[in-house]
This record gives C-alpha cells, structure tokens and sequence, in this order.
C-alpha cells in the first residue's frame, strides 16, 4: 500500500516535471528541421524537361508527354514517397524538397505539378530531338566551354540524322579551343 | 543506429497506447512526450519523422549531419533519465501490474506453435532474436542483452519493452562510439535481373522478412515482406479463449499489431487500372482451387475454429530455434 502510493507520487512528479509541452498548432507554426523532406516543388526556370527524375522516382509519378509540339513534365504527388530521389537526380537542381508538410486536401488537383516545354524537332525528318530548354542548355553549356562544335547546326537534328550526316561529313567533329 | 533509435520511440509508443487501452492517460501523454525529441531527432538526421528513407541499393541515401553526435547524445541522455523516472513510478505502481499480471497470457507452448516474433515471443521466455540469432548491419559489433521475460502475460511484454528501450540506449551509444567515417554508397554497375534476395530484421514488433527478386532496368521484379504482425496476430485466438471481454482490447493491443503493415493483398488490373482488395474467403477459394485444379487433395472447406485447432496440435520442435 505504502509502496503503491510512492509510485503514485513519483508519477505526479514526473507530470510535473514535464510543464507545458503543447503547441497551440495550427494557431503557431510547428517548425520543421531544415533537412525535412517535405512535398517537391519545381523551378520551372531552371528545369530543362530531361526527365532524369523521371527516371529515378521509385514511385514512377513522374511522367514525360509528348504531343502538340509541347513535351509535357508532369507530377502526380498523391502517390509521393517524400524520398528526394528526384532533387538527387536532377542535372539542374531545380526540384526542392521544400518544408511543406500540411498536403491534405480534398482536391487531388492540388498535388499535381504540371509543366509544359515547347519541343525541338529534327530540321530534316522532323522527329522529337528533345525539349528546346534542353537543347538551349546544351548550346549554352557548350559556349562556356572549350570545346567547340564546328557545325552549330547539328543542334536541330535528331540522332539519326545526326548520324547519317556524320558519316557523310568525315570531318564533322569537336574541336578543343586553346 | 537509427534502427535502434526507432526501437525506442516505437515502445514508448506502445508503453503509452497500452496505458491507454486501460484508461491510465496520464501515462501515456507523458511516454508520448518522452518519445517526441526522438521524433524531432530522426527528422534533423534523416530529413523525416517516420519514413526515414535512408536505405538504398548499395547503401545509404544520405550521410548524417557533421554533428550527428552532439545531436543525439543529449536526446538519449534525457531519454534514459526521463524513461528511467516513469519506469520507475510504473514498477511500483500496484493496480498497474494488478491489472497486466495474469491478463493475455501466451504460453510458451502457443507462442511456439504460432511462431510468434518480437517481444511477444520474448515475454513468453522465447529466446529468440534476428540481431542476435542472424547479425546483420553492425550488430556482430554491438554488445547488447536479449531480454526475455517467462511470465507470458502483458506484464511480462511490458517488462521486455522496457528493457528493451534500455538496450537500445545502451546500443546507441556503442554505435555512436564505433562509427566509421567513408563514403555511403557502394560502387556497382547495373544490377543483374531475376536473382533473389532474402533478409530478416528485426523490427521494433519483431522479424520482418523481405523478399526481393530483381528485375530488368534496375527495377524490382517480385517483392513481398512478412511484417512481424502477421504471426503476432495469429495467437490472438488462442490468448483471448476464457478472458473477460474488458481485457480483449489490451490484450490485443499487447502485441502492438500494425494492421496495415499486415492487410496488403491488392489485385490491380494492369490495362484498366482498376484494383480489388481480397477478402480472406476469397483468398482460400482461391487456393483451394488452384490446389484442386493442380490434383491437390485439400479441397474440404474447413472452418477456422478448426483451422487453429490444427495450427495449435502441430508438434512442438525444440531444434528450430531462430531459424
Ligand atoms: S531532372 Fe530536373 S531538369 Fe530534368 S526534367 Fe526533372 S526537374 Fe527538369
Ligand atoms: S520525392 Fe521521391 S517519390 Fe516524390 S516525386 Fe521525388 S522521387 Fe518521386
């Protein structure tokens, strides 16, 4: 009995200890570390439509369309894991794990990225070279390069026709600037 | 590590929520408010609470923070100090033990028979445990106690949690000592399609399984997990068989079954998208008449109450220990 009512006090004690620990969420903000995985948020500027995340999301929620002249990059973030596999990847970095956590929503709508990117076609057969973003990135990568390309009109072709025309032209190739 | 440290914020989980099941809520709002800071720490180190994310073909997904340590020595310190308090008010507190001592008991002989994993087969004197019995991650480098209680009911369980949770303290700390520098992932080229991979974890609930078959692109082909719940929950008939019907919910509850990790049979139909959850029946139809068809001789339909009867008449084999 005596026993039980020691336990009993060391137990108000540890109440007592604690004080108040609530926070009057959602009236306060309920701050997160800075390394939080939160939902992913897109830089439409920096992004190139590659489709590097694409490739590395394990959920495969990430989707490349094309049609229309347009490819389409589009996220379905209902199904998203929160595991940064997609900002990992991304040659731009222009995916953020940002610190939103509060998603819930009645509208799927709401978790849905969607960005549309006009497409480069070949200048000769008109096949899908890729998105114009992606080859203004590779122009201007190379531009601030030393590497020259000698035929700046190989841009605007497809691979195949990359190809034929490599064969035809010998000397068709990269050149290192001094 | 953060295994471990996940084994601490999960029992004083359960130590909360079975206070709850019994109408002690003092208890379980302060164990929940002991268990926070390992939340908040898990979510600096791993960049989340709960889904941690950090394992990956070949390693780790990310390194932790340059001052992991700082970080969680103090976290582990207060842990200790405030689990050790509550501890030991909950030890002494009479009515408590009253109301666990001789509730929910799980015989040796059942636990053995269901194959039950986790603390649940280790408060019914089961020795068994993965990261003793099949080292894996750095636990061969780790001293740690695997604590086992005799008494079988959810006292016993209670004890083995909160033994546990020490333990886990203790191996914290071993590893925060240990812990090498390098680099987190491995090097490898792409990964060879259709071979197998089996592992066992245990799991803050108990063994888990994993089964993984690879696939073509670096994809997986066939992967199914047995979440310790699945075993756990299949003695539920056999501890609650004469009990009051008070005592079914923290009896149940003692075994801190996760119901999701358990139900997850879903048939989606890869050309319309649609997806059809089956039920047990169906699941035994099923089976049966892919048994009939393939000239099996299980075509009787039994009911459960037999179906447990013969899982329980199986003959006990003292050899299988941990395997
Ligand atoms: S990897 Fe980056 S640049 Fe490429 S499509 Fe994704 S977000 Fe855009
Ligand atoms: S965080 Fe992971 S699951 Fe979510 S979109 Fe990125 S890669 Fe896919």
């Amino acid at each position: 009995m005596f026993k039980h009512t020691i336990s009993e006090l060391k137990e108000a004690l540890v109440c007592l200890q604690a004080g108040q620990v609530t926070l009057h969420y959602p009236f306060e903000p309920s701050v997160v570390a800075d390394t939080f995985r939160g939902r992913p948020v897109l830089n439409t500027r920096k992004c190139m439509c590659c489709g590097a995340c694409a490739n590395a999301c394990p959920s495969r929620l990430i989707t490349l369309t094309d049609g229309g002249g347009i490819r389409a990059l589009h996220f379905e973030l209902g199904r998203c894991t929160y595991c940064g596999n997609c900002r990992d990847a991304c040659p731009q970095e222009a995916i953020e794990m940002s610190n939103q956590f509060e998603t819930a929503t009645a509208n799927p709508d709401d978790l849905v990225i969607h960005a549309e990117f006009y497409l480069q076609t070949c200048r000769e057969c008109s096949a899908v070279v890729g998105s114009q973003r992606e080859v203004d990135v590779v122009r201007e990568k190379l531009s601030n390069s030393p590497v020259r390309l000698n035929y700046a009109d190989y841009f605007d072709l497809c691979i195949t026709c990359r190809r034929k025309r490599a064969i035809h032209t010998p000397s068709l190739t990269l050149e290192v600037v001094p | 590590m953060l295994l471990e440290l996940e084994r601490i914020h999960s029992h004083l989980l359960w130590i909360g929520l079975a206070c709850h099941f019994i109408g002690f809520d003092t208890l379980f709002m302060q164990s929940w408010r002991i268990r926070e800071p390992v939340m908040w720490l898990t979510e600096y180190l791993t960049g989340n609470r709960k889904t941690y994310g950090m394992n990956k073909v070949g390693g780790v997904a990310r390194d932790l923070p340059s001052d992991y340590r700082e970080r969680i020595l103090p976290v582990v310190g207060r842990i200790e100090t405030e689990t050790l308090g509550a501890v030991d008010a909950i030890l002494g507190d009479s009515s408590l033990q009253a109301r666990l001592s001789g509730t929910g008991v799980i015989s040796y002989e059942d636990a053995r028979a269901f194959c039950v994993v986790g603390p649940t087969a280790r408060g019914s004197g089961v020795d068994i445990d993965a990261r003793r019995d099949h080292p894996f991650a750095a636990y061969d480098e780790v001293e740690f106690e695997v604590c086992v209680e005799q008494g079988g009911d959810i006292w016993a369980r209670t004890l083995v949690r909160i033994r546990e949770t020490m333990e886990s303290i203790k191996i914290v700390r071993q590893l925060l000592d240990k812990m090498p520098g390098g680099p987190v992932m491995a090097k490898f080229d792409e990964i060879p399609p259709y071979r197998v991979g089996v592992s066992s974890v245990e799991a803050p609930r108990g063994e888990v399984h994993h089964y993984a078959m690879t696939g073509p692109d670096n994809r997986p082909y066939r992967w199914r997990v047995r979440a310790p719940s699945y075993n756990n929950l299949q003695v539920i008939p056999s501890m609650l068989r004469g009990q009051k019907i008070a005592d079914a919910p923290i009896s149940v509850g003692s075994l801190d079954p996760c119901f999701s990790c358990t139900e997850r049979m879903a048939v989606i139909d890869k050309d319309s998208g649609a997806q059809k959850i089956y039920t047990r029946e169906e699941l035994m139809r099923y089976s049966k008449n892919v048994i009939a068809r393939s000239g099996g001789a299980v075509t009787k339909q039994s009911p459960v109450s037999e179906e447990i009867a013969s899982v329980a008449a199986l003959p006990r084999n003292d050899n299988e220990r941990g395997g």
